[in-house]
């Protein structure tokens, strides 16, 4: 039943976000092109103009888009009027609910992907490339040798972190939105003030938390090391248990306190 | 056919009468097999339940009967189908008398204008 | 055979306002019921319990003996009275989406259905008219064989050959397994076609009875009695 749920949820988000992907990345080419070979005198350099500026707003069109079709998809297909459809299908709740999160964790790593694939397409040179790289080399560095050496820990936290971070962010989205939900008359107010309450916690958790562990720790570790001592286990930790309660409550509130019109 | 259930008497009545009807009315014919009770529900745009309240009353009176693996029949019998007929005929008889009492004829009265309304029909 | 629906002492409260008050209900197999009542009488309400969308506050529901979740959903085929589907679907993704989901769904039924109502299953749903719209809707929930069909209003918003058709497709598609719950207002079209009605009110059924034993007993049709009952 998931995967026909997942199946469903992406052809459902595909008509939308990859036609834009496209387009993207098909202007990305565009300017290469005109970038690198086509004339650049007298209209040319207007039409060049005008496509940089366009391409960059593509760019940021795509990511708002993919958060805000992200939000607006769960709201829709299951709050909505199209959720008499979704729930009362014989599948669980939780898996309607892990559905859109993972297609939605999808998308949102494609469409970074995409990002950084238009920027490359259309601007890079071999220099820049390098320059990239090597500074990219440089930083890394730093953080190898702040977790002695240890390559593996280190991709591990860092991978870790990155995407428990995306699928925090959006469970935290998913939660407002479910528990906004009970207030009949203010949905969606109810979930812009949900999320805010949620955002603050978490942030307000990090800090206390961050606090606690630099006092208790302030003479035994150096700089260096706080990062993979602290600062990384303690997000990891914080961005993991947030995940599964927003999980678990969002379950909860569509399991048990569904309010449909 | 047209089944014409009105709204104030119990459905499953109606539905035996107006089979009943067509059963005098020679419609449907003696031996005849009947539709499914489901389609004769369709048909008639009623309940299959009491389409088949209907029938099981039908058979109690053995005007119809069921043959356990083909189906549905009416009655072979002409014998019921004639008492059937005589009592249906009786019933508008007696109620052709109630109402013309009620006007205030009395039985000669009611013979001599029956005559005369026969001889009527015949031209 | 166990009854299609068990209701004990059923409750359901709204933030202070009692939509259901200790409904006792049981409807047997092989039933067409009407459910009849005035709005905001709790006849969604009840509906919406007996397809898990809403959870009681006491009392027990249950479906074939089980209470609302995967399983009698799988069973009960439930028709609201929105319009629940995607707009950017084509009737055929529809079709197919139910093919997916339900194991009990007939598509060459359904696909003889929408020829019958001369409906092109490659036209997007949001190209539709309402009332085209909703005969599709009942045509995705007469195409399931389950053992419960609920209908929110079926025919209120069709016209009066497709409101033939639909109650056609009601009557022929009886089993002494299943039974139809249909929740109307539009009383006189459809009681030839019921068992069963029941009336609630404020929350509570006042009367469970079959449509033969209402015109024995009262004299009069199931639509007058209602007027009667629920004068304003």
């Amino acid at each position: 039943m998931l995967r026909k749920l997942m199946k469903h949820e992406l052809k459902a988000t595909a008509r939308i976000l990859v036609p834009l992907c496209l387009v993207l990345l098909f202007i990305s080419v565009v300017n290469r092109f005109m970038y690198k070979v086509g004339p650049k005198e007298g209209i040319f350099m207007f039409i060049n103009g005008f496509m940089f500026v366009f391409q960059i707003f593509l760019i940021f069109a795509v990511l708002a888009s993919t958060i805000i079709f992200m939000i607006t998809r769960f709201y829709k297909n299951l709050l909505s009027d199209e959720g008499y459809l979704m729930f009362t299908l014989p599948v669980k709740s939780h898996h309607l609910i892990t559905s859109k999160l993972t297609v939605a964790v999808m998308w949102t790593i494609t469409s970074i992907i995409v990002l950084l694939s238009s920027l490359l397409i259309a601007f890079a040179t071999p220099e820049s490339v390098n320059n990239f790289i090597n500074g990219f080399k440089s930083n890394f560095a730093e953080l190898v040798i702040a977790f002695d050496g240890n390559w593996t820990l280190l991709w591990i936290e860092l991978i870790s972190l990155i995407l428990l971070s995306i699928v925090a962010n959006i469970l935290m989205v998913y939660v407002s939105i479910a528990v906004g939900q009970l207030f009949t008359k203010h949905k969606i107010i109810g979930s812009f003030v949900s999320y805010v309450i949620f955002y603050n916690a978490i942030q307000f958790l990090l800090l206390i938390l961050l606090a606690i562990f630099s006092y208790t720790y302030s003479g035994s570790i150096d700089f260096t090391h706080a990062l993979p001592r602290g600062i990384f286990p303690i997000s990891i930790s914080v961005l993991l248990v947030e995940s599964i309660a927003f999980y678990v409550i969002t379950n909860y509130m569509l399991k048990r306190k569904l309010n449909l019109d | 056919m047209q089944w014409n259930i009105d709204s104030e008497r119990p459905v499953y009545i109606q539905l035996l009468e107006h089979i009943q009807a067509n059963i005098i009315s020679g419609n449907f014919k003696p031996g005849d097999k009947l539709p499914s009770v489901r389609d004769l529900a369709a048909e008639a745009g009623v309940n299959p339940n009491t389409m088949q309240r209907a029938l099981t009353e039908l058979e109690r009176m053995e005007l119809i009967y069921t043959n356990r693996t083909s189906g549905r029949y009416i009655t072979s019998d002409i014998g019921v189908i004639k008492k059937l007929k005589e009592r249906s005929a009786m019933n508008i008889i007696e109620e052709f008398l109630d109402k013309m009492k009620k006007i205030g004829f009395n039985e000669e009265e009611i013979l001599e204008l029956l005559t005369k309304a026969l001889k009527e029909m015949r031209k | 055979m166990n009854p299609i629906l068990e209701c004990k002492s059923l409750t359901k409260r709204y933030s202070g306002f009692t939509a259901l008050s200790n409904v006792d209900l049981t409807l047997e197999r092989g039933r067409i019921v009407g459910l009849l009542g005035p709005n905001g009488s709790g006849k969604t309400t009840l509906i919406k319990l007996i397809n898990g969308l809403l959870v009681p506050e006491s009392g027990s529901i249950r479906i074939a003996g089980m209470e609302p979740g995967v399983e009698t959903k799988k069973i009960v085929s439930y028709l609201p009275e929105k319009t629940y589907l995607a707009d950017w679907m084509q009737v055929s993704q529809v079709i197919e989406f139910f093919q997916d989901f339900y194991e009990n769904f007939d598509s060459k039924k359904a696909y003889a259905m929408l020829s019958d109502l001369r409906i092109d299953p490659k036209k997007r749903l949001k190209t539709l008219s309402k009332g085209t719209k909703e005969k599709v809707q009942l045509i995705l929930v007469m195409s399931r064989k389950a053992d419960l069909y609920c209908l929110d209003e079926p025919i209120g918003g069709v016209d009066p050959a497709a409101r033939d058709y639909i109650l056609n497709t009601i009557i022929t598609n009886y089993n002494e397994n299943a039974t139809v719950l249909i929740s109307t207002h539009l009383i006189s079209d459809i009681e030839k076609v019921l068992d069963e009605v029941i009336f609630i009110k404020d929350g509570t059924v006042t009367l469970h009875s079959s449509v033969d034993d209402i015109r024995l007993k009262e004299g009069k049709s199931v639509d007058s009695l209602f007027r009667e009952v629920f004068k304003c």
